[in-house]
Order: structure tokens, then C-alpha cells, then sequence
């Protein structure tokens, strides 16, 4: 495969994926009221909004950095520079979101998450993990996937950890 | 500052946390954080709580100037 039909195939997956979310949004913003009432409680709500404050400033302040880096040694990773802060300051959200008790609303377990994140992680690292191997690899996307399945392998330890906690608790209210 | 009140409240009802968070739409994790004193609920979600409990808002979350320092 090309380089170039390497990028096509990115910005077709990004183009279907936004064009889902968008009719997603359309039909949310159509419902109205009728809408799936949002389960949050005020409590997750706030820490939530807190959570991606933190994520963007930590996002800004990757792009600073990046940039500064970048210039000092010359070697330019461009977009997949700017994908791995996005991850970063998804995962910051995210971690912040699960320790505090504001990802999971009620009604939800968060088995279909963990599922989701395995899944995620055995192509992040099926990706990733031959492009860290390879040094002749030139495809930068492929590293940021190595990084991407780190952070969603540490997502995965928060859930378990989370979990474990969660149970004491429960274990340690009843009695 | 904890909430014992409320958890003394909760207790002579015989509900467990998850019970009572049940009942007035939030996660068991509020209510746990409300007892603990680590969130400040609303006063719709204090309102929510007392009609459950049918006790008042003074019975339930009111502190003296003494206990809050």
C-alpha cells in the first residue's frame, strides 16, 4: 500500500466517522425532549465538566511543548503529533472521569467499555507494536497507535482498580 | 464535614445507599460522597433526599457555624 492510499483510507475512516456523528447529533437535536434524558447526576455532571477542562489544558499545553520540541530537533511529526496530545488529553479526562465516579452513569456497567477497550488495545498494539520494532517504518500514525494502546492499557488498570474499590465499598456500606 | 445525619437517617429507614440513591435518580457514589462530606448536593437534590427520608431540610443538612469551621 502507498503512502498515499495509506492517508486516503484515514481521512475516509475520519469522513465516514464524522458524517455517523453528525446524523447521530441531527437526530438527538430532532427528538428534543424526547430525547434519552441524560443519566448523569449533578455531582458527575460537575466533575465531568471539570474533568475536560483538565484535558484541554493539558491538551494546550501539549501543542506548546510539541511545537517547541519539534523546532528544537527538527524532526516534524505533524498530524500524528497532534493525535498522540488528543489522546493524552482524552485519557487525562477519561482517568479523572472513572476515578471520580462521573464515566459510568447508572443505568450502565461498564462491561460494554472494558470489552471495548481490549478490543481497542489488540489493534493499538497490533499496529503499533511493529512500527516501534521497525525502525525503517515511515507511516508516524503507526507509533501513535503504540501510544494509544498504552494509554487505553491504563485505562483498563483505572477501570480494575476502580472496580475492586467500588466493591470494597459496597462490601464495607453494608455491613 | 460528614453528613451523619443523613446516614443515621438512611440507617433507622433500613436503606442502603444504593437504595436511597435509587430513589432520588443520582449513584450510590453521590449519596456515598454526600455522607462523607465531599459534595455539597443542591438544594433539589437535598429536597429529593428529605421527601425520601420525611425528614427537613434543617434535620438533614443544616450545620451550625461552629461545626462548619
Amino acid at each position: 500500500m502507498s503512502q498515499r492510499s495509506y492517508y486516503m483510507c484515514i481521512l475516509a475512516f475520519l469522513s465516514v466517522l464524522t458524517i455517523f456523528l453528525i446524523i447521530i447529533a441531527i437526530v438527538r437535536i430532532k427528538n428534543g425532549k424526547n430525547a434519552e434524558p441524560n443519566e448523569f447526576d449533578e455531582r458527575q455532571k460537575l466533575i465531568r465538566g471539570e474533568s475536560f477542562k483538565y484535558a484541554y489544558a493539558i491538551l494546550i499545553l501539549y501543542l506548546l511543548f510539541n511545537s517547541v520540541i519539534e523546532d528544537l530537533t527538527g524532526k516534524y511529526r505533524g498530524a500524528a503529533g497532534i493525535l498522540l496530545g488528543i489522546f493524552v488529553s482524552l485519557a487525562v479526562a477519561i482517568i479523572l472521569c472513572i476515578w471520580k465516579d462521573a464515566f459510568f452513569n447508572r443505568d450502565s456497567t461498564g462491561k460494554s467499555l472494558t470489552v471495548s477497550n481490549i478490543f481497542l488495545l489488540i489493534l493499538d498494539f497490533y499496529w503499533g507494536i511493529p512500527a516501534i520494532l521497525d525502525p525503517k517504518n515511515t507511516y508516524p500514525y503507526s507509533i501513535v497507535f503504540f501510544y494509544a494502546g498504552v494509554l487505553n492499557l491504563l485505562i483498563l488498570a483505572i477501570i480494575a482498580v476502580k472496580s475492586f474499590k467500588d466493591r470494597r465499598e459496597k462490601d464495607v456500606e453494608s455491613l | 464535614m460528614k453528613n451523619l445525619k443523613l446516614k443515621s437517617a438512611r440507617a433507622a429507614f433500613d436503606m442502603s445507599q444504593q437504595q436511597l440513591a435509587d430513589e432520588v435518580g443520582v449513584t450510590r457514589q453521590t449519596i456515598n460522597a454526600i455522607e462523607k462530606g465531599d459534595y455539597n448536593p443542591t438544594i433539589r437534590l437535598c429536597l429529593s433526599i428529605c421527601h425520601t427520608l420525611g425528614k427537613t431540610l434543617d434535620e438533614l443538612f443544616w450545620e451550625e457555624p461552629s461545626e462548619k469551621e
